[in-house]
């Protein structure tokens, strides 16, 4: 092997990793169980398991490491994503890229570490009484996270997918900047999306997960936890069950494992999920509501050059020129960014079929998409979505699409055809059941006067599902409180993106480390 | 676009479901709600429509394969590596890159959820029983016997519907088909896509 699998090698050495389908032997009692190991869960773990507590991370993905990673578009989807990639909202309106396996979205997503942006945290205080939502209180956060992960601004040359941002905005005098990303000797691929193959993304597979397992942590994968027994205001103890090996059911072994305290981290649809499963006291009815999205609508250029955007680190680049707006305005904020151009999720993504989509299939190297991540939460209007159960008990997001949004997507489809344009491109299509290949700004104009804007007819995707599980000072407009305990079920935390009561306004995993790495050092308090 | 028509004039309120309901859920299919639709007529079809996944599939059933082995050329359009190796078959139906095209759209299916696994069902079900097929589609035949004009207008039909299932099924069908086939090495050579870096085709593959 050219790079050594360093998750084996431990494993190798001794540490307590099983899969949930095997018996386990006879293990130190758990203080603290941790469900979901992604960038929650495995944050908690290393803090906790630093600090002498006994730690048990359970996680319903399988185990996959470096040297399973051969940047396979199709296997990763199957193996690593929720739903094998497949999940969308109830209606079908939103495609959700989610991670599920060790590791957490943190083992596939694309390396991008933004700070919460301030007028984030400002709402947070004002109208959730966060009261140490404040740039001065979390900076040391960041910055210890920062550190921890080796997150810096990317000093190679941005690939050309991503320096069509760039461009425009300097022809167009926007702002943009250069992306900051959690790597280690970057090999500047292209496939963190598929698993970095080289472990150089410092993702919680090869950072946190190592340090709570070196601390004597127990890691159980392959494992769902189906359902949390409880009375009178505490959590007694967690139903597991190991999952079957396509990962679509739990079918296996079953057994309940018990703690003084549990953490809740499976991300923002799992972690609802599992409360209304098990019935979790909700006096309030707020349980699995303000799920938020970041919902990212898409142009596609073609350009006269090579972009070869399905090599170089997929994001470099990004503009926030639209990313605050005023309260009074009708449309919510957008960053703009460009997704990874792998050939399998990109044909998916260009719409159309036969000789259409061939045509622009065919101009994959010559291809850019840019997407507007549109900031929801912040509105009165914008309540988000809402996690409910499906019969079988799993767990879906069903989020309303509101003219708020689609203000959002009408007025992002121009702006980032006037970015692609300003940078060269011959022509640009907004990514819409009905859109196709314009060759000038006025052209593209006159073309989005025609388009529906409803439900699937905007090709709608999110990478960034948050909230859910609220954290708020007012128990009634909230699931936890400030320090991410649940309002009735006193030992039971919830410490991962799902605690967000909006949307962060930049892709999440920095804002998840630093906000679960201060809740998980107060608790220690 | 004659469910749409139709689709205008119904009143797609409580009462006119119960309306229309006398007159038949599968007129309802042409015109009605992803939920009720599908939810209802799948009860109906669990007597006629084949439940078993077909030999060496995991998800896939015999119609599946059928009703997407018919599609699929039409959806990928005119890819030459698909195309020459259709026209070098003797049977185009079962041609290396339809088979495998197929086996790659399984293990999609199989690693996804038990909803859309029955999402998938309750598509091809109303898209290859008899008493629906034709109302919803545009398309009375075997779909394995249609001509690529036929296929494009079906698909033409739902991209333009007023309905959401339908446009939501006419996504899933080509996002499906198109994942599936550019996912595999044997396309890239046709859209400029030189592949993985090669050291990660060497030692550290497959290991």
């Amino acid at each position: 092997m050219p790079v050594p699998d360093i998750f084996r090698e431990g494993m190798q050495k001794g540490w307590r990793v099983f899969d949930g389908n095997q018996r386990l032997p006879e293990l130190p009692a758990p203080d603290v169980i941790i469900i979901g190991s992604g960038a929650g869960g495995a944050t908690a773990a290393e803090i906790l398991s630093a600090a002498g507590l006994q730690v048990y991370i359970l996680e319903e993905g399988s185990l996959k490491t470096s040297s399973d990673f051969h940047n396979d578009e199709l296997k990763a989807y199957a193996e690593l994503y929720q739903e094998g990639a497949l999940r969308t909202s109830a209606d079908g309106g939103i495609a959700i890229l989610q991670g599920r396996t060790v590791g957490g979205t943190t083992t596939v997503n694309w390396t991008s570490s933004f700070r919460t942006p301030n007028s984030t945290l400002a709402q947070w205080q004002s109208k959730w009484g966060i009261d140490y939502a404040t740039e001065a209180e979390m900076t040391p956060w960041f910055e210890r996270m920062e550190q921890r992960l080796n997150v810096s601004r990317w000093q190679m040359a941005p690939n050309a997918n991503n320096d069509v941002i760039r461009k425009g905005c300097e022809a167009l005098n926007w702002d943009w900047d250069i992306i900051p990303r959690n790597v280690k000797g970057c090999w500047n691929l292209g496939y963190c999306g598929t698993g970095c193959p080289v472990n150089a993304k410092q993702s919680m597979l090869v950072t946190s997960l190592p340090a709570a397992l070196e601390n004597g942590a127990v890691l159980i994968h392959s494992l769902r936890a189906v359902k949390l027994d409880h009375h009178q205001g505490k959590v007694l103890g967690v139903q597991c069950q190991g999952m079957n090996g396509t990962l679509t059911e739990a079918d296996g072994r079953r057994f309940t494992l018990t703690a003084p305290n549990l953490f809740l981290a499976g991300g923002a649809i799992n972690n609802p999920g599992l409360l209304l499963r098990s019935k979790a006291p909700d006096p309030h009815q707020q349980l699995g509501k303000r799920t938020f999205l970041h919902p990212v609508c898409m142009t596609l250029a073609t350009f006269p050059r090579a972009i070869d955007g399905f090599y170089g680190a997929p994001q470099s680049v990004y503009s926030d020129h639209f990313n605050e707006v005023a309260p009074t305005s009708e449309r919510m904020g957008f960053k703009l960014e460009v997704p990874p151009m792998q050939p399998s999720i990109v044909a998916a993504l260009m719409g159309g079929f036969g000789e259409q989509h061939f045509q622009r299939i065919q101009d994959l190297a010559k291809s850019n998409l840019m997407l507007a991540l549109m900031r929801d939460g912040f509105f009165e209007d914008d309540l988000g979505g809402q996690v409910k159960l499906r019969k079988n008990g799993d767990a879906v997001v069903d989020y309303p699409l509101r003219d708020r949004l689609w203000a959002t997507v009408a007025e992002a489809y121009v702006k980032m055809a006037e970015i692609q344009f300003a940078a060269g491109a011959t022509e640009v299509t907004p990514l819409h059941i009905h859109g196709t290949a314009t060759r000038s700004l006025s052209e593209f104009k006159a073309q989005l006067a025609h388009l529906a804007y409803e439900p699937v007819s905007v090709r709608l995707s999110s990478a960034h599902v948050m909230g859910g599980c609220p954290m708020g000072a007012d128990a009634t407009m909230s699931v936890v409180n400030p320090q991410g305990q649940h309002h009735q079920l006193q030992n039971l935390y919830v410490m991962d993106g799902s605690l967000f009561p909006t949307s962060v306004g930049a892709n999440p995993q920095l804002s998840i480390y630093a906000l679960v790495a201060r809740l998980a050092t107060n608790f220690l308090a | 676009m004659p469910a749409d028509k139709h689709s205008e004039q119904v009143d797609t309120s409580r009462r006119g479901f119960l309306k229309l309901s006398g007159r038949s859920a599968f007129a309802l299919a042409a015109v009605g709600s992803l939920v009720s639709v599908v939810g209802y007529t799948g009860v109906r079809w669990q007597q006629r429509a084949s439940a078993s996944a077909e030999a060496n599939y995991m998800v896939l059933r015999p119609q599946d394969i059928l009703f997407f082995g018919a599609l699929l050329p039409v959806v990928l359009g005119p890819n030459p590596s698909f195309q020459a190796s259709l026209t070098s078959s003797a049977n185009p139906a079962s041609a290396p890159v339809v088979t495998n095209t197929l086996g790659q759209l399984d293990t999609m299916l199989a690693h996804s959820s038990p909803a859309m696994q029955k999402q998938i069902r309750d598509l091809v079900d109303l898209l290859t029983f008899t008493a629906t097929q034709g109302l919803v589609s545009g398309y009375w035949g075997q779909w394995q016997q249609a001509s690529p004009a036929d296929i494009e207008a079906f698909l033409q039909r739902w991209q333009n519907s007023s309905v959401q299932l339908f446009r939501f099924g006419y996504q899933g069908i080509c996002q499906l088909c198109q994942m599936a086939w550019y996912g595999r090495p044997e396309s890239w050579a046709d859209i400029g896509y030189p592949g993985i870096p090669s050291f990660l085709r060497g030692a550290n593959a497959g290991s």
